[in-house]
């Protein structure tokens, strides 16, 4: 327990350090998680709008043959 | 054209890159995982306290790599733009584009670590010294660059603005490189490079190897997510066009 306490202690710069790794972490999981939402959602309207294309396609090509 | 050319070219149309990039992205995720692990595992347990700093010199096992990549991402950014605006390449215009805010955030994270750092060490959480404002200007250069792509109506026009921006901004890498060894600073010089090779013993260069590594593949990931989300985009607005028109 006391080793844990000196570890989060930091021989008193904990202050300092612990912010410091916090944050970077922080940070870049903020902009990767952003990124990756991101790319998803891009991926799924191109997805939807292919697959209405798709479908509006052969709609019309079923208007044509009747 | 050499052989290395044509290849570079081959890969580099945006529908090739949809299908590098799916292979290459679970591998940079996975080297990110991995190299973070280790490398936070040796900064923080692994790596001892240093004879004159105590245990603030952990702070540089996040400090260092963010600042390398700071730099880093700034001349990949400076790199590309001349790209785009030497040959028009739209995949080179992505890459400048969606390096920026990556770039950005390693800059501000370099500062703010830097500033953790100062406060015990110097008894300053900030000094107008050449290094530390330098690398200020580097952060205001990222968010230039950013301002003015979104500033026109039309991309093309906003895309070339941030790239002469980007280039002519590309003085300022140099200088903050050498700017602990023009100037009096606080802040100390290269311990990795230097004349008799790197000043810095083992144990304290694993870690921080290990998290430049990490930083470096966290980088390659999150661009590739960027630039993919930005060719996916390109083709969602031409295929609405065409709905559109037809």
């Amino acid at each position: 327990m006391d080793s844990l306490a000196a570890f989060f202690n930091m021989g008193g710069y904990g202050a300092f350090v612990w912010p410091a790794f916090v944050t970077s972490g922080l940070v870049l999981i903020a902009l990767l998680a952003a990124s990756w939402h991101f790319a998803k959602a891009q991926e799924r309207t191109l997805a939807r709008l292919e697959s209405d294309a798709g479908a509006g396609a052969g709609a019309a090509e079923d208007g044509h043959e009747t | 054209m050499d052989a290395a050319g044509k290849m570079f070219l081959k890969h580099a149309n945006p529908q090739r890159f949809l299908g590098l990039s799916a292979v290459v992205l679970p591998w940079a995720a996975g080297a990110t995982v991995v190299l973070v692990t280790a490398g936070v595992y040796l900064a923080l347990f692994a790596s001892p306290p240093d004879y004159q700093q105590g245990e603030t010199v952990r702070i540089m096992y996040v400090h260092v790599p963010a600042a390398w990549m700071a730099m880093f991402c700034y001349s990949i950014m400076a790199a590309a733009s001349a790209a785009m605006l030497t040959w028009k390449h739209p995949l080179a215009a992505m890459v400048a584009k969606c390096t920026a805010p990556i770039g950005a955030s390693f800059t501000f994270l370099a500062l703010l670590t830097g500033s953790l750092w100062g406060k015990p060490m110097w008894d300053a959480w900030w000094v107008w010294d050449a290094r530390l404002t330098s690398v200020l200007v580097l952060l205001f250069l990222y968010l230039g660059y950013i301002a003015l792509h979104n500033a026109f109506d039309d991309p093309g026009r906003g895309s070339r603005a941030a790239s002469v921006l980007a280039l002519v901004g590309f003085v300022n890498v140099p200088i903050i490189k050498f700017s602990v060894d023009w100037w009096n600073t606080l802040h100390q010089p290269s311990s990795m490079v230097t004349a008799e090779g790197p000043a810095i013993h083992a144990s304290m260069l694993a870690p921080l190897l290990v998290m430049a590594g990490a930083y470096t593949a966290y980088y390659v990931w999150v661009l590739l997510l960027r630039v993919r989300g930005e060719i996916i985009a390109v083709k969602i607005r031409a295929l609405q066009m065409r709905q559109a028109g037809g």
